[in-house]
């Protein structure tokens, strides 16, 4: 418990020490959110319509890009390797990482989709469903994306990319549809996205911790 | 109180050395020599618990049940510092510095010059200097087992003659220390050459 | 009954092994490529040639003599991927690390031929050459773990690093794939009612099921030929600076 404590606090001053890990996320998200309505047709009813979507699709952009790093700074400095010395339950600073990562990443950009509602025109009756839906989706994205940084860490490629947006794949589905219809038929996707994420908690952070594992053969 | 037999350790299809057996006793000072690429820095990995997937067999005997973990002080090449944050916000959360009082660290990076470092941040700092923090943490830290990978790296003539004499210290007070370094200032009393190992 | 186990566990031990496999492999590669051949040509001969005319699509339905048996095989070597890797974490064998890397582009390969395929049956029969269902959808997805599989492996120096990251991206993408396609398919469903189907597998006749069967049976024949043959080269491949594969050379020389 002691550990679980000091590791979160060193996490989070960490991470609050780096205000462009806040910010970085936040920018791209908004960028991206203009590209739609600049590309594509600035007409409010065809953006309403496309809105759901298009919410999810940059938030799964977003966040792809801040969570592959998560275990690449302490691998490269060597602060991984103190862990295995000193015997830390990786399983707790896997938790912890991912959690600390979307408390500060994510979660920003869970507030911003609310403003979604005046730039993309989003329905604001379907409101509440999405952000639900976010939540519940970006931690699942949490987790297949830190399994994709932790399967390549240490070697600077598009792949951690490649792995973690197929995972995804069901979640935005599944988000994305619960965002989109009226209250009777998204308890259902809801329903899912939970038994997702509470599948994938215990599955991906094994595979998580067996993957940091093997870089160190 | 550390016990090493037939040791050896596989990369990809050759091994790096073979059968490798010997006893850290307490107050030994044992330091690996060998060509680079010998596998010093693995055979110190592998001590530490770090790399998992060696044959034979590493016990540490004479521990009371505390864990083994908790016993080693390990000093890798990388210096594990948080290279955005303060040097005294390092420390605190640092597991090098685990139990060690805030005043017994300052005056030991006093002792290498780094006094007035603490509100420094980590990224500032030359790399002899980061080197630095990490050894004063070497200098107060009070386990029975150091490992230590290249001590005197990036150091100036004066800090060598500081912690050579600390590490005879650590020695006369019973810790046991296995170290590599390509300097000869550090008097070792058991050598062990790891291209004899080597297949 | 001992006896049965204790020749079971034989066998296992032995399939572990490098240079037993590679000399029975080479036993039994001719026999089983020329019976492939054969089972393929009968299948292929029979569907096009001798099989009756659909109802509604007339000639163009044959190619599901090619799109379903690749469909088929592409899906099972996902999932005999994903027991490998299982295999490969929990008793370490070697053996399995080997036919993920082996098998990986041979699977891949049979779900860019169901795709292409599975196009070029679209485009005459409904007008468009791609539609975004379940079936579809979830094989290009499927196109994208394999690759992903490929991409990893390549990306290790360290053989037994890369055969550890690849066992677990194949269990994680095996329990994704079928989520997948669920998901896809309740969008499709809430989105168009009149869902159009692929194909109608409960209506066909058996004068066409029997060519069907017979070509899924070659193309799984097929894969076990290409799949000895790529383990074989891998062998190769890791093996050859060992004793028993210089000697296997120099015997054949």
């Amino acid at each position: 418990m002691i550990f679980l404590k000091s590791f979160f606090s060193r996490e989070v001053l960490i991470y609050s020490k780096k205000t462009s890990n806040v910010i970085s996320p936040v920018i791209f998200f908004l960028i991206c959110i203009s590209f739609f309505p600049l590309a594509i047709s600035n007409d409010p009813n065809e953006l309403s319509k496309l809105a759901p979507g298009l919410i999810w699709i940059c938030i799964l952009l977003a966040g792809m890009l801040s969570i592959q790093t998560i275990f690449k700074e302490d691998y490269d400095d060597g602060s991984l390797d103190l862990f295995y010395v000193r015997g830390f339950s990786m399983l707790q600073v896997v938790l912890v990482k991912i959690f600390v990562n979307w408390i500060f990443t994510a979660l920003p950009l869970i507030l911003l989709s609310c403003s979604m509602v005046f730039l993309l025109y989003f329905p604001i009756d379907k409101l509440f469903n999405l952000i639900g839906s976010l939540f519940l989706g970006t931690l699942i994205i949490s987790f297949f994306g830190a399994l994709a940084g932790a399967l390549s860490l240490g070697k600077n490629s598009i792949l951690a990319s490649a792995i973690m947006l197929p995972l995804s794949l069901p979640v935005l589905i599944l988000g994305s549809s619960a965002s989109t219809y009226s209250n009777e038929n998204i308890t259902f996707f809801i329903l899912l996205l939970s038994a997702l994420l509470f599948f994938s908690v215990p599955i991906i952070s094994l595979a998580c911790i067996g993957a940091i594992r093997l870089h160190y053969e | 109180m550390l016990t090493i037999q037939g040791l050896s350790y596989a990369y990809s299809d050759r091994f790096l050395f073979k059968n490798l057996s010997f006893d850290l006793n307490s107050g030994e000072l044992i330091q690996l020599k060998g060509r680079n690429g010998s596998g010093k820095t693995t055979l110190i990995k592998v001590l530490c618990g770090i790399l998992k997937n060696y044959e034979g067999s590493i016990s540490f005997v004479n521990f009371d049940n505390s864990e083994e973990q908790n016993e080693i002080f390990y000093l890798g090449h990388k210096n594990a510092l948080k290279d955005n944050l303060t040097v005294l916000e390092n420390l605190k959360y640092d597991y090098r510095s685990d139990g060690i009082e805030l005043a017994r660290l300052k005056e030991n990076l006093a002792i290498l010059g780094l006094e007035n470092y603490l509100f420094t941040k980590v990224s500032d700092l030359s790399e002899g200097q980061k080197r630095k923090i990490i050894l004063s943490c070497f200098i107060a830290s009070d386990k029975p087992i150091y490992l230590l990978d290249e001590p005197l790296i990036n150091l100036d003539e004066e800090s060598k003659k500081i912690v050579s004499s600390e590490i005879e210290n650590k020695i006369n007070s019973g810790a046991s220390v296995i170290f590599t370094s390509h300097e000869k200032n550090i008097l070792a009393t058991k050598d062990i050459n790891l291209d004899e190992y080597a297949t | 009954m001992n006896k049965l186990l204790s020749s079971i566990k034989l066998f296992y031990h032995k399939l572990g092994s490098f240079p037993w496999f590679y000399n029975i492999s080479s036993k039994f590669l001719p026999v089983s490529s020329a019976l492939a051949f054969m089972i393929l040509c009968i299948g292929i001969v029979w569907g096009i040639f001798y099989s009756p005319s659909d109802a509604t699509q007339g000639e163009v339905y044959r190619i599901i003599y090619m799109h379903v048996p690749a469909a088929s095989v592409a899906q099972s070597i996902y999932f005999a991927l994903a027991i490998a890797g299982f295999v490969y974490v929990v008793w370490k064998m070697k053996m399995a690390g080997l036919f993920i890397k082996a098998m990986a582009p041979i699977g891949a390969s049979f779900t860019l031929l169901a795709l292409i395929s599975g196009a070029i049956w679209g485009q005459p029969t409904w007008g468009t050459w791609w539609v975004w269902d379940a079936r579809l959808t979830s094989t290009l997805v499927l196109l994208l773990f394999y690759l992903a599989i490929i991409g990893l492996y390549s990306s290790f120096d360290n053989k037994k690093s890369a055969d550890q990251a690849v066992s677990i991206l194949a269990m994680v993408g095996a329990i994704n794939l079928p989520i997948i396609k669920k998901s896809v398919d309740w969008w499709n469903t809430l989105h168009q009612p009149s869902s159009i189907k692929v194909f109608e597998e409960s209506t066909i006749s058996p004068e066409m099921l029997y060519p069907l069967l017979i070509c899924i049976l070659a193309f799984y024949l097929l894969v076990f030929v290409f799949g000895l043959m790529a383990m074989r080269a891998e062998i190769a491949k890791r093996e050859m600076h060992k004793d028993w594969f210089r000697k296997i050379i120099i015997k054949n020389d």
